[in-house]
C-alpha cells in the first residue's frame, strides 16, 4: 500500500476521534471508511478523493453518534511532553481548544493538523472560500487570546 | 513555525495512536496478493468449458426433445391406433410400442415426457460432457471440416491474469495514486507558471530607461488615479552607467488604505507547493542567481493579483556573468497590496464575498496577500534571489522569482557562507553545497 494512503489513514483517524471521542470506535470507522473508499470508482482529482474520504468518514461518524451509547471515559493525555513549560503550554492550548465550538474544533483540525485543502473544506462545509478563511482567522485569534490570557495568569 | 503549531495542536487534541493500522494495511495487501494468485489449470479449463458445455446440454435437450421417437410418440392420443408406422416421421426409426388402451387421459403426460426426455438427453449429454472434458485440454470446437480448433490456453492464461492484474492494479493504482498525483500535478503547475517563457535570452533585456518619458499611474484605493509623467533618469540617481540599469517602471502602484481585506487564503494554492519546495530545483532551473540590496519597494500588480516590485542593486551573481556588481534590476515578487477595485476587475466572483459593502467602502479598500513576502522585502535588506525573466504581463525587462520561496538571507560565519530561506529557516544551504550542485 502506498505511503499516501497510510498518511490519510492517520488523518481520517484523528477526524473520527474528534467526532466520536472514542479511539477504538474511531479506528473501526476509519477502516470502514477506507474499505468503502476503495470500492468507489476512481476519481481523477486529489481534491475529490480527499472530499470522498471525509464525506464517508463523516457519515459513518453520524451513524455511530446516533446509536445510543454511554459517555466515553476521557482519553488519556499523550505522554510525549518533554518539559514542564511545554506541558503547561499544552494544557493551555487544550483548554483554548475546548473553549471552541464543535465545528470550530473540526475546522482547526482539518485545516492546521490534517492540512486539508481549503477548496475541499469549502465543499465539505458548504462555505465560500472567503467565509471559511475569515472564520479560520477568527478562530486563530480566539485561540491566541485564550493562550495569552492564560499565559498572563 | 507552522509545523510547531501543528505539533502543538496535535498534542493538545490528545489523539491516541491508531493500534490496528499496520494490521489493516497488511490484510488489504494480502487480499490484493490473493487476487493475483494464479488459478490452477483445471479450474481454468472448467471455467472456459462451462459455456460451451452448457450450450451443448441445452442443444442436446432441445434436439432430444424434437427427435426422440419415444418422446414424440407420447403426444399420440389414445384414439390413434397402435400401428405407429402411420404416425411416425419417415426419418424416425419408430419402434413398435403398444400403448396401454387404458391409458388415463388425465395423467400428466408432460411430466412423463419430460422425465423420459431428460433421462434420454442426459445420458447422451453425459457422454458428451465426458468427451468434451477429455477434449477440453486440446480442443473444444471443431472446424467445419471436423478438424479441431486448437484452443490456446496460454493466451487465455495471460489475458485472464492480466485482467485480474489490471483489476487489482487499478485498485492499487487508484488507491495509491490518489495522493501522489498531486505531486506531479502541482509540480507541473509550479514549473509551468514559474518558468518564464523567454529563456532563450541569456542576457537581460536592455530596458530603454534613459531619458524616455514614462507615465506612472498611481491609484489610491480606487480613487481617480494620479497620472504623472516622469523620466526614468530623473529617479535614477545611481552612478552606474545607464546601460546597466535594467529597472522597469511599474504600470501601476498602490498605497495601503485603512480598510484592508486579507485575501491570502483566497489566493494560496494550498500549502502543498510550499511543502514540496526544494531549493535545488530553483538553483538548477533559474536563469539567474543574484545577491543584492533592496533599494526600492513598490506595491503593484500583475496578472490581476498583488505583486511587490523590488528594485535591487546587484552585489554579485552566483550563476553567470549576465548580471554583475552594480547592475540595477527590478524583481517581481508575489505578495503585497493592491486596490480592491483593481482586484475585482480580474476576480468578479469576489464581489459576492463583499456582502453589503458600499461603493465608497469598496473604493477605499485594499486587498492584501499576506504570503510573508511583504514583511520580508524592505529597503536596505540584502537577499539572494533565484530569478527568471518576467512574465508577459510584467513590464518588459522585469525579473521574477523562480519560485515564491526563492528568497534567502546570507549568514557568514568563520569558515562558510550559509543561505537561509527567508520564510522557512529550516531550508538552507552553504556556498559549497551550491557550488557542488552546479558541478
Amino acid at each position: 500500500m502506498s505511503a499516501d494512503l497510510e498518511e490519510q489513514y492517520d488523518k481520517i483517524y484523528k477526524y473520527c476521534c474528534l467526532k466520536i471521542k472514542n479511539s477504538e470506535k474511531a479506528e473501526d470507522i476509519t477502516q470502514e471508511t477506507f474499505l468503502r473508499y476503495l470500492e468507489k470508482p476512481g476519481y481523477k482529482s486529489v481534491a475529490e478523493r480527499i472530499k470522498l474520504l471525509y464525506t464517508i468518514a463523516g457519515n459513518l461518524c453520524i451513524d455511530e453518534y446516533r446509536k445510543k451509547q454511554t459517555l466515553p471515559l476521557p482519553e488519556d493525555l499523550p505522554d510525549n511532553t518533554d518539559s514542564e513549560k511545554s506541558w503547561d503550554d499544552h494544557i493551555i492550548l487544550k483548554e483554548a481548544l475546548d473553549s471552541l465550538s464543535e465545528i470550530d474544533r473540526e475546522l482547526v483540525l482539518l485545516r492546521y493538523v490534517n492540512e486539508v485543502p481549503l477548496s475541499v473544506m469549502c465543499e465539505l462545509y458548504n462555505m465560500s472560500r472567503f467565509a471559511l478563511s475569515r472564520r479560520l482567522k477568527k478562530i486563530l485569534l480566539q485561540l491566541r487570546i485564550s493562550f495569552e490570557k492564560e499565559d498572563r495568569v | 513555525m507552522k509545523q510547531d503549531f501543528k505539533k502543538a495542536l496535535e498534542d493538545a487534541y490528545g489523539f491516541k495512536k491508531p493500534m490496528q493500522k499496520e494490521k489493516f494495511f497488511q490484510s488489504l495487501h494480502n487480499e490484493t496478493q490473493k487476487q493475483k494468485k494464479p488459478v490452477p489449470f483445471y479450474i481454468k479449463a472448467l471455467r472456459y468449458s462451462a459455456v460451451p458445455v452448457t450450450a451443448a446440454i441445452a442443444a442436446i435437450i432441445f434436439t432430444g426433445f424434437i427427435n426422440n421417437s419415444n418422446v414424440k410418440n407420447e403426444f399420440v392420443s389414445k384414439d390413434v391406433s397402435t400401428d405407429y408406422s402411420d404416425n411416425c416421421d419417415s426419418e424416425n426409426n419408430c419402434e413398435e410400442t403398444l400403448y396401454d388402451t387404458n391409458y388415463d387421459r388425465n395423467y400428466d403426460i408432460n411430466t412423463e415426457f419430460t422425465s423420459i426426455a431428460t433421462s434420454v438427453s442426459l445420458a447422451e449429454a453425459n457422454e458428451n460432457i465426458s468427451s468434451l472434458s477429455a477434449a477440453s485440454s486440446t480442443a473444444i470446437y471443431n472446424n467445419n471440416d471436423g478438424s479441431p480448433i486448437i484452443y490456446d490456453d496460454a493466451d487465455t492464461d495471460t489475458e485472464n491474469s492480466d485482467l485480474q492484474n489490471n483489476i487489482t492494479t487499478t485498485i492499487n493504482t487508484t488507491a495509491s495514486s490518489a495522493f501522489t498525483t498531486a505531486t506531479t500535478k502541482k509540480t507541473a503547475v509550479t514549473t509551468t507558471t514559474q518558468t518564464a517563457p523567454s529563456h532563450e535570452e541569456t542576457k537581460p533585456t536592455t530596458h530603454p530607461t534613459s531619458n524616455v518619458p514614462v507615465q506612472t499611474t498611481t491609484t489610491h484605493g480606487g480613487y481617480e488615479p494620479d497620472v504623472t509623467t516622469t523620466t526614468h533618469s530623473d529617479s535614477n540617481s545611481s552612478d552606474t552607467s545607464p546601460e546597466r540599469d535594467f529597472r522597469v517602471v511599474p504600470s501601476v502602484t498602490y498605497n495601503k488604505t485603512d480598510n484592508i481585506i486579507d485575501i491570502t487564503d483566497v489566493l494560496s494554492q494550498d500549502d502543498f507547493l510550499n511543502h514540496t519546495y526544494d531549493w535545488k530545483n530553483s538553483a538548477k532551473s533559474s536563469v539567474y542567481a543574484v545577491f543584492g540590496t533592496v533599494e526600492n519597494v513598490y506595491y503593484t500588480s500583475s496578472l490581476g493579483v498583488p505583486y511587490i516590485q523590488a528594485d535591487i542593486s546587484v552585489d554579485y551573481s552566483m550563476k553567470n556573468d549576465d548580471l554583475q556588481y552594480g547592475d540595477k534590476i527590478s524583481v517581481y515578487i508575489p505578495g503585497g497590496y493592491m486596490s480592491l477595485n483593481n482586484f475585482l476587475d480580474s476576480h468578479k466572483w469576489f464581489e459576492t464575498e463583499l456582502g453589503t459593502m458600499t461603493d465608497e467602502e469598496i473604493n477605499n479598500s485594499t486587498v492584501f496577500n499576506d504570503n510573508g513576502n511583504a514583511g520580508i522585502i524592505s529597503k536596505g535588506r540584502k537577499f539572494l534571489f533565484f530569478l527568471n525573466d518576467g512574465f508577459k504581463d510584467m513590464p518588459d525587462g522585469a525579473f521574477t522569482l523562480c519560485h515564491e520561496m526563492d528568497i534567502f538571507i546570507k549568514k557568514t560565519s568563520l569558515n562558510s557562507i550559509t543561505y537561509i530561506n527567508a520564510k522557512n529557516r529550516n531550508i538552507r544551504f552553504t556556498d559549497d553545497e551550491y557550488k557542488n550542485l552546479k558541478g
